[in-house]
This record gives C-alpha cells, sequence and structure tokens, in this order.
C-alpha cells in the first residue's frame, strides 16, 4: 500500500505498522526458502542422474531465486517504512506520527508513480496536533 | 521501585520461570530425538529429515520479534500462554496427526513458534518483577534453565520414546508448555507494559532499540557468543568421531563421541551461571571481554588438537566450551539492565532474532569451511572450521577498544 493511501485508509501509524509485519513475512518467506535450499543441496549428486536429483536441482533453483526476491523485498520495504518513519515526526511540535494527507498530497503520488523515479512518492502531510505542513520524499 | 509480587520472593519467582522455561521446553528435542525412528517409520530422505529439523527455526525466528516485542504493549503473561498454547498445539498435533513430511513441518513449526513466544518473554515477565544485582542474578540463572531444559527434554524424550512409542513423547512434549502456562499465569505477578499517557510504538518499530548505544554491544555480542556456541554444538559430536578415528589401536576412545558431548553440555548452565556471578563481581564489560577472547583463542586451536590422546581434547573441549558460556547469562542481563524499561520486550526482540540468526548460520559456515580446507579428515580442516568460529572472539579485543574509546567522553 502507497504511503499516501495508507495515510487517507488507515493512518500513518497502522501503515507504518502493517509495512513492518509485512517484510517480516516476506523475511520469514525468504527463511524457508534459504531452509528448503540447504535441504535440498544435502545429498545431492550429479554424478548418479534421477528424477529426484532433477527435482531437488529445481528446488535448489527456484528456492535460491524466491530466497533472493524476497530478501531484496523484505529491505526495501523495510527501508521505505524506515525513511517514512524518520521523517514523520512534526518539525513544529515534535509529534509523531499523527499525520493527515496534505493538499497537494494525491496529486502528487500519481505523478510521481507514474515517473516511477522512486519507491516511496512524495507525500505532502499535515500535523495533526499543530496544522504543519511538509512533504515526505 | 521494587516490583516484587507480595507473595513471592526473587527466589520463589526466579525459581518459578526457570522450572515454567525448563516444563515449556519438554518438546524442544522430541523430533531430534526420535528422528532415527520416525525417518525410518516414514521412509523419509536425510534432506526431509533435515527440512524437518530446519522448519523449526524458521518458526523461531517468525515467532520471536512479533511476540517478543508485544510484550511492551500486553502483559507478558498472555503473551506467554499463547506461546505456550502453540507449543502445546504443536507437539499434541504431531502425537496425533503427523503422519509424514507436510503435517511434521506444519507441528514443527509451531512448536518452534512457541519456544520462541515463550523464552524471551519469559525472562521479562521474571526482569520486570526485579532490578540490580537479583535481576542480574535471576536472569543468569534462566538462561541456564535453557540448558538444563534441553538436556531434560533429549533424556525423557529418548526415555518415552523407547519404551512407549513416539507419540507418547510428543503427548509428554505437549504437556510440559501447558503445565508451564498455569504456573506463569496464576503465581507470577503481571508484567510491565507500556506507560500511559506516552504513545506506543509500531509492532516490530526496533528504531528506539537500535538508537539505544547502550544495549549494541550486546546485541553484537550475543551475536558473535551465539555463532561460536551454535557452530562448536553442532560439530562437536563430528569432531569426536574424528578424534576417535585418529587414537592408536592400543589405547582407542573408551568412551562414545555422544556421550562425551553430552556431558560437555552440562557444564554450559554451570559456567553460564558462574560467569554472571563473575560479571556482578569484577564487572560487566570486563568479564564479557575476557571470556570471549580466551574462548575464541582456543577455538582457534581446538581442531588442531585432535590427533592428541582423546582425553586431553575432551579436556580442552571442556575448558573452551566453559569459557564460550561464561559470557552468556553477563550479555543478556547486560542487554535487560541497558534496556530502557518501555521498550524492554522490542530490545529482548531484537537480541534474541540477531543472535539466532547468526547462530543459524554458523553451523553452516563451519560445514563449508571444513569441506573447502580438505574435509572431515583432514586436521588442518578442523583446525580451520573452528577458527572460523572463533574469530570473533579473537577480535573482541579490538571491539573492547572501540567500546572504551567510544564511552569515554
Amino acid at each position: 500500500m502507497e504511503l499516501s493511501e495508507g495515510i487517507r485508509k488507515i493512518g500513518f501509524r497502522r501503515w507504518y505498522e502493517r509495512q513492518l509485519i509485512e517484510c517480516h513475512l516476506y523475511l520469514i518467506s525468504g527463511f524457508l526458502c534459504l531452509i528448503a535450499v540447504i535441504a535440498s543441496l544435502e545429498e545431492f549428486n550429479l554424478r548418479t542422474p534421477t528424477w529426484e536429483t532433477l527435482v531437488r536441482l529445481v528446488t535448489m533453483i527456484a528456492g535460491s531465486a524466491i530466497c533472493l526476491w524476497a530478501v531484496k523485498r523484505y529491505l526495501v520495504m523495510l527501508s521505505v517504512a524506515e525513511y517514512a518513519a524518520e521523517r514523520s515526526v512534526c518539525e513544529k511540535c515534535a509529534a509523531y506520527g499523527g499525520l493527515d494527507l496534505g493538499r497537494m498530497a494525491v496529486r502528487q503520488a500519481w505523478e510521481h508513480a507514474e515517473g516511477g523515479e522512486s519507491p516511496l512518492s512524495p507525500v505532502s502531510v499535515r500535523c495533526r496536533k499543530c496544522g504543519h505542513e511538509w512533504t515526505i520524499e | 521501585m521494587s516490583a516484587v509480587g507480595p507473595r513471592l520472593t526473587p527466589v520463589q519467582l526466579t525459581l518459578l520461570m526457570c522450572a515454567a522455561e525448563a516444563l515449556c521446553m519438554t518438546g524442544f528435542a522430541t523430533y531430534t530425538t526420535l528422528l532415527p525412528a520416525l525417518q525410518k517409520q516414514w521412509g523419509l530422505s536425510n534432506s526431509e529429515a533435515g527440512l524437518i529439523s530446519g522448519i523449526y527455526y524458521a518458526g523461531y525466528v517468525a515467532a520471536t520479534p512479533i511476540l517478543t516485542s508485544l510484550t511492551d504493549r500486553v502483559d507478558a503473561r498472555k503473551v506467554y500462554l499463547l506461546a505456550c498454547g502453540l507449543s502445546l498445539a504443536g507437539a499434541a498435533g504431531f502425537a496425533l496427526f503427523a503422519g509424514g513430511l507436510w503435517s511434521a513441518l506444519f507441528f514443527q513449526f509451531l512448536i518452534g513458534a512457541g519456544l520462541g513466544g515463550s523464552y524471551m518473554p519469559g525472562l521479562k515477565i521474571l526482569a520486570d518483577q526485579l532490578e540490580g544485582s537479583v535481576q542480574a542474578r535471576s536472569v543468569g540463572f534462566y538462561t541456564a534453565s535453557f540448558g538444563i531444559g534441553s538436556t531434560l527434554s533429549i533424556l525423557v524424550c529418548g526415555w518415552i520414546g523407547a519404551a512407549y512409542g513416539w507419540q507418547a513423547a510428543f503427548a509428554y512434549g505437549a504437556a510440559g508448555p501447558a503445565l508451564a502456562a498455569l504456573l506463569v499465569n496464576l503465581m507470577m505477578p503481571r508484567g510491565r507494559t507500556h506507560a500511559t499517557g506516552t504513545p506506543v510504538p509500531a509492532l516490530l518499530d526496533f528504531r528506539p532499540v537500535l538508537k539505544n548505544r547502550k544495549v549494541l554491544p550486546y546485541i553484537f555480542g550475543y551475536s558473535a557468543h551465539n555463532y561460536e556456541l551454535f557452530g562448536q554444538r553442532s560439530w562437536m559430536v563430528a569432531f569426536l568421531v574424528f578424534t576417535a578415528s585418529l587414537q592408536p589401536a592400543d589405547a582407542p576412545m573408551l568412551i562414545g563421541a555422544a556421550t562425551l558431548a553430552a556431558a560437555i553440555n552440562l557444564l554450559g548452565p554451570v559456567m553460564s551461571v558462574s560467569g554472571n556471578e563473575l560479571a556482578i563481581r569484577f564487572g560487566r564489560t570486563r568479564v564479557i571481554f575476557t571470556f570471549m577472547t580466551a574462548s575464541g583463542v582456543l577455538a582457534c586451536v581446538l581442531g588442531y588438537t585432535a590427533p592428541l590422546p582423546w582425553i586431553l581434547v575432551f579436556l580442552v573441549m571442556c575448558v573452551h566450551y566453559g569459557l564460550m558460556l561464561g559470557d552468556s547469562a553477563a550479555l543478556t542481563s547486560g542487554a535487560i539492565a541497558s534496556a530502557t524499561p518501555d521498550a524492554r520486550g522490542a530490545t529482548m526482540a531484537v537480541y534474541s532474532f540477531v543472535g539466532f540468526s547468526s547462530a543459524f548460520f554458523a553451523p553452516l559456515i563451519f560445514g563449508v569451511v571444513l569441506d573447502l580446507a580438505g574435509g572431515n579428515r583432514s586436521v588442518v580442516a578442523w583446525g580451520l572450521a573452528f577458527t572460523s568460529i572463533g574469530i570473533f572472539g579473537v577480535l573482541a579485543p579490538l571491539a573492547r577498544w572501540f567500546y572504551l574509546r567510544r564511552s569515554t567522553p
């Protein structure tokens, strides 16, 4: 879920928490794949090829690919979530995470997403406590 | 502030949580102990058997960060109850419904998740009730009870499995967590949660922990400690078997490798508690770095001792194992003492998660080094493989120098 959509639907704090939980699930997926790869690697022997050797080979290749993808996804999601969280403290009143979308947010988000420049679209936000506006980008 | 409950003294609280931890671990080694019988009965290949062993750790790593950091929000006893429920469901499910690879994978995952959700939350329940040196001492005993629990699990599950079959052993594994949950929820005082009035951080938001510069050295230290410990533990029996093969025909190894390894393991709880006492007496940092350096240096020479008389190798392994465990409880009590009370659960989640991750990779790296250096028939290969786990200990003085340099204003 995009940051702007998350703030609009469930609020920043919940969005952040969901991102972290989703990250964790990717990490676990990567870990499970790693275990499958290690288990397949054991007793793998190309000298006596059988259908089992083929299954092991496929498991190793597919498992490694999924593991790398999941870990990469974990790292990207985590860094995006942390980046946004670090910038969600109001500069004026130091309130954390109490954000509403700013006026420019939706249009900015769409423009940036179409450009495909960054995993985190810039989002204009407003502090619920003091009304101060800034952009998380 | 002394938050000790009205009815229980610190000693009683510690004994209670140690007993609960040992009970919670009844199913810890059931599968690995009964592996030969299950492998034969279900026709599992070594890879499938290894996969079932490995999924246990996946369960642990999945549950630990979530359930442990949850203790900052809700009463840790409830989290403990949930984790015991997972262990109970896993072990009982295994006893009643497991019939092959997939069902075993599922139930082992639950057992692993149960341990992940009970070990550190249990420690938090205990630490929340105490403070100062009493807290540090109780943490030492609690961490030592992990070793006792695992040893009991191996022994009792082995006996029950041999006498009544593997289903009975898993039933025993299910009974322990049920009793532990009852003990903790009925007798322990309520755990500390996040102070009202302050915003509750997101679940899995570990930024406050990673910003706490007092805690980080303990997390890194625990990681290095676990790396050496789990690498050594996993390959200990194989190394002793190799040592036995090098003994002269007229002076063979009189005791089996597994028995010697079990005897070495028994040193763990004793050294963990003793090291913690030394840390209380002489200073935590000094004791931790001393043990870490000494065990690292000894690990670097341990592999080369294989051709020596077996009793000498055994003694060197005992000394190494003792040194390795000497900093275990001191690290944990240091991490708890350095954590901010509101983020104690999150701190322990990171501590356990990072520590476990290095524990998972250590045996693999040890095996890779052993293979690359010449295989398990080469003394040099064993020497290098043990060096690979001792390297962080050898670097400990350097880490200490950085630590002291940074601490000095």
